[in-house]
């Protein structure tokens, strides 16, 4: 089966040349001062352009209290963080910039901790009215609606008849 | 008897993002472990998305590895 073959060798070329979907997300250190966060935004935004990048989506970094504390070691000092300034960046790139970036990304000594996913390009936030449904809330709501047809006040005093006569 | 759906499909979620921490808490035990499929009523594949975005999430600092 040549043709096959051929087809399956053509596939894996064009795997190899296509772009992916990638987010960077990024710890910014808290001693950077707020003031700074633009440049070092622009930082990371032209690391990711420098290595071929288009950029489709991104999040200015918030303050955020971490999960727990997150250790730093920076010219070879140590430093336990508690909280961080917590953004995002979406983009378009060749795996092999991706890892450019990434090797990048490690040796910034203002980066506290980063990941990189393969992602989607559409918004993978899901709304918040969406989650103010909560499930439990709609199964309480059901099972309310249940219970109240049930028993009249005339059948709950035949009830309690019944019960004390016997 | 009609099937149940899931939450997920119920409301159209394709893709499990780990910063969506007020959607990931929604499967998290209080003690922060993920629940297991019979109590989320995700399907094999949604579990193992959901699990791998909460251990994006505790990595980044969104979710505690254990609550206290």
């Amino acid at each position: 089966m040549p043709s096959s073959m051929e087809n399956k060798e053509i596939n894996i070329d064009a795997m190899g040349k296509d772009r992916g979907v990638y987010e960077v997300g990024f710890h910014i250190v808290p001693i950077v001062a707020e003031v700074d966060l633009g440049v070092r935004v622009t930082a990371i935004r032209d690391v990711i352009e420098a290595a071929g990048g288009s950029m489709i989506a991104d999040e200015f970094p918030r303050h955020m209290e971490l999960a727990y504390p997150m250790l730093k070691i920076a010219e070879n000092k140590r430093a336990l963080h508690h909280s961080a300034y917590f953004g995002w960046m979406k983009f378009e790139i060749e795996p092999s910039g991706a890892k450019a970036v990434e090797v990048k990304l490690k040796a910034d000594d203002l980066i506290l901790r980063f990941i990189m996913v393969k992602t989607v390009r559409e918004n993978t936030m899901v709304p918040k009215k969406v989650l103010q449904q909560k499930r439990g809330e709609e199964v309480r709501s059901e099972e309310k609606a249940e219970d109240k047809p049930v028993l009249t006040e005339a059948e709950i005093d035949k009830t309690i008849e019944d019960l004390v006569i016997s | 008897m009609k099937k149940q759906q899931d939450y997920l499909s119920a409301n159209n979620i394709k893709y499990i993002d780990y910063k969506d921490v007020e959607l990931l808490r929604m499967f998290l035990t209080p003690h922060g472990q993920v629940v297991g499929h019979k109590r989320s009523g995700l399907g094999q594949k949604q579990q193992r998305a959901l699990a791998v975005a909460v251990k994006r999430s505790r990595f980044m600092g969104l979710l505690p590895y254990i609550a206290s």
